[in-house]
Parts: C-alpha cells; sequence; structure tokens
C-alpha cells in the first residue's frame, strides 16, 4: 500500500527531438591528462557548501552513544558520520556523485550506474535502458589507442578505465556536529511503475530526482540517533579541474546551481526522501589557467599556463574574484547552454531542485 | 659519460596527506574480514607500517613531469625545444643502431631524466616512511554507486582503507643531471604540493592530494676538490667559484657535451658555499630547509627556462 502524501521523487525523462525519439548519445573524445591543452581550461574552484536541512554521509560505523556525545543515553546507539578530528566530512566522492548525476540529466549522457535486475514473485526481472543509453564502458586497450568516444558526464567525470577530469576534495564542515533521531527508510520498490517508459519491456524511463523540503523529518516509530550537520552550517571544500572547455566548464557550473536562471541547491548524503541533505553552493574565488591561442577574449584575465611553467615563484594572487569571477562564469555558463545543456531537461530538473522551497516534507512511509 | 660521475643531487622532503590518500597493495579481496582495497605495508624500524613505494611516487612525478613538457613543448621528437613520448607506446625506433650518446641525445626529455628501455633512468625516488606511526590516521571509507533511476545502491558497498594524516619522509636522487631536470623536478614537486595532481588511488575522486615540505638538498661534485676557495675538478683542472651550482654539461669538453647533447655552459650562482665532502673526497653545496631549497629551484627553473628560450 502506498501512502497518500506525495511522492518525494520525480523521474526526469531522457532528452527527445520534437517528434519524440529519444536523443543519441553526444559522445566525443576526451581530453585526457598528458598535457594541458590549448583552449582549454586549468584550475581550482573554492566551494561553500551551505547546509539547508540536517546533512551527513554516514561511515558505516555504529557506535554507544556514551562514545560520541555525553547527552545521548548510555545504551542508545548512534550511527556515525565521516569524520576528521571531530569535524564532519562530505567525501569528494559523494559530492562528486550528486553533481555528475545532475549533469548526466542535463546532457545528453549515458545512464551511468543501474541495477540490472530485481526480484517479483520469486522471479528475476530484467531491467532495460533505452537503446543506446547504456553506460559508456571503454575497453583499456582503446583508451590506450586514444581511440574512444564517450558521453559528456563520463568526458568530465570518468568512465571504467578512464580518468575523469574533474576532482571533488572532502569539504570540511567548520562547526560542531549534532545527533538527531533519523527514521529508517525503506528500500526503493523496483517495480513500480513510474521507474519505466515501457512497462511491459521493463525499459527504464529517466533519472530520479528527489525534492527539497523546508525541514527534514526526525521523528518516527523505527529509526536510529545520527551524526550530522545541522541547518546553517556550512561546509568548505574544493574542485580541481584539468583540460575543460568553456561549455565543459560552464555545464560543471550549472550542475552546481549556478546558473542565474536556474537557481537550484544539491541534495547529498543519507534521507534524501525526508528532506535531508539540501545544501546550496557558493562559489567565491576560482583559480584558471588556459594555453589559448590568439584573440582569446580571456586572456587578459585568466593567466597563460606557459608563464606557470617558466618560473618557479607564482605571482601572490591567481584567484579571480568577484565581478570578473561572475562575468567569467556566466561566459561558460553561455556556452553550455549553446553546446551541452539540455534545456527542457534543466528545466524540469531545477524545478524538482528548486530552493528556497515551500514543500514540507511527506510524513509517513517513504 | 656514462661510466663517470659528475654531479649528484639529494633533495629529502617530507610528503603528508591533505585528505585520503590509498596506495593500493596488489592484494585483493582476499580476506573478508579485511577492507577491500588496503594500503600498502612493509616492515620499517621494527613494525608493519603502511608507506608511499617510491615506484609509485616515480610514476606520479613523470607522469607530471611529462604533462609539463608536452604543454610547454611537443609530444614529437624535435630538434629544438623539448619533448616528451607517450612512454608505453614509443616504439623509439629513432633510437635503432646509434651510438650511446647518440641515443641519450635523440631520447625525450623525460626518457633522458627517467630512464627508458634503451637509457638508465638517472632519477631515484627512495620508498617514503612515515616519520611516527603513531601519529598516521588511517580510516576505513566506503563506496556505493546510487542508482540513477532508482536511487538504490547500485554498486557497494565496497570498503577502502585511506591514509588522512601524518608525515612521510623520502629522498629524491638525480645523478648526471642538467640544471634544467633539476628545474624540472622543482616545478612538479610545486606542483604536487599545489594539489595539480595526486598520488595513488581514486585521483578523480578528490584523493591523493598531498603537501611537500623541503628539509635539504645536497649537490655534490665528486671529482672536484675545494682549492683557496674555488671548486676544481681534479681530471680536468677546470675550476669554478665556490658557489656554482654546475650542470653535468660543465663538467665535459664541448665535443663531448654536444654528442650528448648536454647544455653547456650549465651554471648558476648561489648563495650557498661549497664544502669539502666527508673524507675528503669531492665537494658539496647543501641547502637546508624550505626557504633555501626553493631558492636552488628557483635557480635551476632559470636554467631549465633557458631552454625553453625564456630569457630568465
Ligand atoms: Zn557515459
Amino acid at each position: 500500500m502506498e501512502n497518500l502524501s506525495p511522492k518525494p521523487y520525480r523521474l526526469i525523462p531522457f532528452p527527445k527531438d520534437t517528434s519524440g525519439n529519444l536523443l543519441a548519445l553526444a559522445k566525443a573524445r576526451p581530453a585526457g591528462l598528458d598535457r594541458y591543452k590549448a583552449s582549454h581550461y586549468t584550475g581550482k574552484i573554492a566551494l561553500q557548501l551551505n547546509v539547508h536541512t540536517a546533512t551527513t554521509v554516514l561511515s558505516g560505523i555504529t557506535v554507544l552513544g556514551s562514545d560520541i556525545a555525553a547527552k545521548i543515553p548510555k545504551d542508545s546507539l548512534v550511527k556515525t558520520a565521516i569524520s576528521r578530528s571531530d569535524q564532519l566530512i562530505i567525501p569528494g566522492s559523494s559530492l562528486k556523485g550528486s553533481v555528475r548525476s545532475i549533469h548526466e540529466a542535463i546532457t545528453r549522457s549515458c545512464i551511468c550506474k543501474i541495477s540490472r535486475n530485481y526480484k517479483l514473485n520469486k522471479q528475476q526481472v530484467k531491467i532495460k535502458v533505452p537503446e543506446g543509453y547504456r553506460e559508456c564502458s571503454p575497453q583499456n586497450k582503446d583508451i590506450r589507442d586514444r581511440n574512444v568516444e564517450l558521453c559528456p558526464s563520463c568526458q568530465v567525470f570518468g568512465a571504467i578505465n578512464c580518468e575523469g577530469i574533474v576532482s571533488f576534495s572532502d569539504a570540511i564542515c567548520t562547526q560542531k556536529t549534532a545527533i538527531k533521531f533519523v527514521p529508517s527508510l525503506y528500500q526503493p520498490h523496483l517495480e513500480k511503475e513510474d521507474y519505466y517508459s515501457n512497462v511491459k519491456e521493463n525499459v527504464v524511463g529517466g533519472r530520479k530526482f528527489y525534492y527539497h523540503f523546508t525541514n527534514s523529518i526526525h521523528e518516527g516509530e523505527k529509526g536510529i540517533n545520527t551524526q550530522l550537520a545541522v541547518s546553517e552550517s556550512c561546509f568548505v571544500g574544493s574542485l580541481q579541474f584539468v583540460n575543460l572547455t568553456k561549455a565543459q566548464l560552464g555545464g560543471l557550473l550549472v550542475a552546481l546551481g549556478q546558473d542565474q536562471n536556474h537557481q537550484f541547491a544539491l541534495k547529498v548524503g543519507t534521507g534524501k526522501p525526508i528532506g535531508m541533505g539540501s545544501l546550496t553552493v557558493d562559489i567565491s574565488e576560482m583559480e584558471i589557467w588556459t594555453r589559448s591561442g590568439a584573440g582569446n577574449i580571456d586572456n587578459d584575465i585568466v593567466p597563460h599556463l606557459r608563464d606557470r611553467y617558466t618560473r618557479y615563484t607564482l605571482p601572490e594572487s591567481n584567484q579571480l574574484t568577484g565581478e570578473p569571477l561572475k562575468q567569467f562564469m556566466q561566459q561558460m555558463i553561455q556556452a553550455a547552454h549553446r553546446e551541452l545543456i539540455q534545456e527542457p531537461q534543466l528545466k524540469q530538473l531545477a524545478e524538482v531542485l528548486k530552493f528556497p522551497t515551500d514543500r514540507a516534507a511527506p510524513s509517513g512511509v517513504y | 659519460m656514462h661510466k663517470r660521475f659528475v654531479n649528484h643531487c639529494t633533495i629529502e622532503l617530507t610528503i603528508s596527506p591533505c585528505g585520503p590518500i590509498l596506495i593500493k597493495s596488489g592484494k585483493e579481496g582476499a580476506d573478508p574480514t579485511k577492507p577491500d582495497m588496503e594500503f600498502v605495508e612493509t616492515y620499517h624500524q621494527g613494525g608493519k607500517s603502511i608507506y608511499l613505494p617510491g615506484s609509485s611516487l616515480k610514476g606520479a612525478i613523470r607522469a607530471h613531469a611529462e604533462r609539463i613538457v608536452r604543454t610547454v613543448g611537443s609530444d614529437k621528437p624535435s630538434s629544438k625545444g623539448v619533448w616528451a613520448n607517450d612512454p608505453l607506446n614509443d616504439k623509439r625506433d629513432y633510437l635503432s643502431n646509434k651510438s650511446a650518446p647518440e641515443i641519450y641525445k635523440l631520447s625525450c626529455f623525460t626518457d633522458q631524466m627517467f630512464g627508458s628501455t634503451e637509457i638508465a633512468s638517472r632519477v631515484r625516488i627512495e620508498d617514503a616512511y612515515p616519520v611516527n606511526r603513531a601519529q598516521l590516521k588511517i580510516e576505513e571509507r566506503n563506496g556505493v554507486a546510487i542508482d540513477r533511476v532508482f536511487g538504490s545502491v547500485a554498486v557497494g558497498p565496497f570498503n577502502y582503507q585511506v591514509c588522512t594524516a601524518g608525515d612521510f619522509k623520502t629522498k629524491i636522487h638525480l645523478k648526471n643531471f642538467t640544471l634544467a631536470q633539476l628545474g624540472l623536478i622543482g616545478l612538479v614537486l610545486r606542483d604536487l604540493n599545489d594539489g595539480w595532481f595526486g598520488l595513488g588511488f581514486a585521483k578523480s575522486r578528490g584523493m591523493g592530494t598531498v603537501t611537500v615540505q623541503y628539509d635539504s638538498a645536497t649537490v655534490q661534485y665528486p671529482g672536484c676538490v675545494l682549492e683557496s676557495g674555488q671548486i676544481k675538478a681534479i681530471a680536468t683542472s677546470q675550476q669554478w667559484p665556490h658557489t656554482m651550482l654546475l650542470g653535468a654539461g660543465e663538467f665535459l669538453d664541448a665535443t663531448e657535451a654536444g654528442n650528448y647533447g648536454f647544455p653547456k655552459p650549465d651554471h648558476q650562482e648561489t648563495p650557498v658555499a661549497a664544502a669539502a665532502m666527508p673524507l675528503g673526497f669531492g665537494v658539496q653545496l647543501v641547502w637546508t630547509g624550505q626557504i633555501q631549497v626553493a631558492d636552488l629551484f628557483e635557480r635551476s627553473v632559470k636554467a631549465w627556462s633557458r631552454l625553453l628560450g625564456v630569457a630568465a
């Protein structure tokens, strides 16, 4: 039996042309890491993640309450979050996963990770992906021969045998951790019809994203105390990138919710159906280098890699900040809209991930 | 030239993770009670300890050196400027039936430094061991991949072991080096410290970034003596001021240097003065601490830049 509250998520359908046919993946050669390429950008973005609802990435370890906090009853159990020196951490891998899944949905990218089958009435049911949308999985040999094409997300975030060209550092919480009750969540039901565009054939119809809610739910019959970062705390991290084109850098910024016309928050960590893990991203600093040819308009604000590699001591500040940074980001985002972004998908996703929101977290069965 | 030993540089440094790092051990997932991916371990100073194998450090340093050379130079054989091959796919036909000096001269900049099937490496990097095992922080992480359609776990959880804090000491040795080679090592180490590349596993998940602290650098000229404030080559009676950083080409006559393609002149003035080596053989210059070693690299990078045609 389903509960009556609306579903906490929505499926973003795969991109289609005007007559309703699926668009093919926009495959191209990955840039590679063997050199810094001309007319590409390499650098680092400082990320501030503002916590709006309780957020945690669990360590997988459960301890006795008395071991981590005096206020928790001695014999009660607490699920711990990943932390370092008592500061909570969002591992780079979690942040990357969250941004990547957005990027996949708003570009013509493969279905990167999906379960192969599920059991129904003791029968294995095979799950199918639409024609041509299977995960890019280049062979090692093809990578060596530089003879490989990948979808937009795999080009940037990496694929099997092919390293990505962006990397997310661990983000570290600047405030004290808290402990709150988190109700138990049910596993998604893979047989639910609304996951499929062709129910009879078990062909999946889109990518699942949870809505943001005004609050997260911390009560219920079953559940466990959990270590987490409360709203209004903040995590600090960074993102390193190598050899991104304008459109790729713009696409990454859009996926981080930085498009002024499509601002949204990320969902990270555990408890997404009950409103947890809502984070907005602030970017106030970017270090950026290029090896551009003549006539490139950003030559005067973006330093040249040749200068980096002909001197040992670098100028004090290579950071782009303030208005120049804003303009630069908008330039990149415009390029992404021209070359990369699927507008209907971005529009729908921005609606699901809209923040702030007035949706209240659903109660009852999750 | 191959049998002679004209100069040598040892850089002592401390590497410290700034986030999780993992240098994987070969064995995977055999013991179900252990993480799927474990850090390499060895016996060191009477106990078992994780460490950073010199071979992985060298691999990462070489890859970044190649990246720099290809960025400012070429990836194809080039008689002017620098170039770096694709070490795994280069069949090195251009070296067949060539003499030893020609093989060195025709090899690319990074093969000359790090070695190839045809020439020995001039760079050696020692295994990096923890300064204090008790200060190491080792955590277990678990990775999951979230199913994009259903939101459930599609892959995992797989566990891996990471080191997130500690200091590892190592030494980089350069033998018969040119100043440009030393300069390139300096640029690579600067970039490692700046997080431009990482060590070990899952770099695209943000792992492997470290800081690099220079402890000291020692440059030795084994065939020289110190005589009335001058560095003097015993065999050739060449001499230089006692504050001179000397590349390999300086010790060769013009013909031999030309045959191998060693730059000559190849020297830089330095604030550090030479001293006699212990036991009376050879002369050495010692740079101590972060600031002095950085100054050594600053000066070496000038030689590197000159090679690229950039006036220093
Ligand atoms: Zn793909």
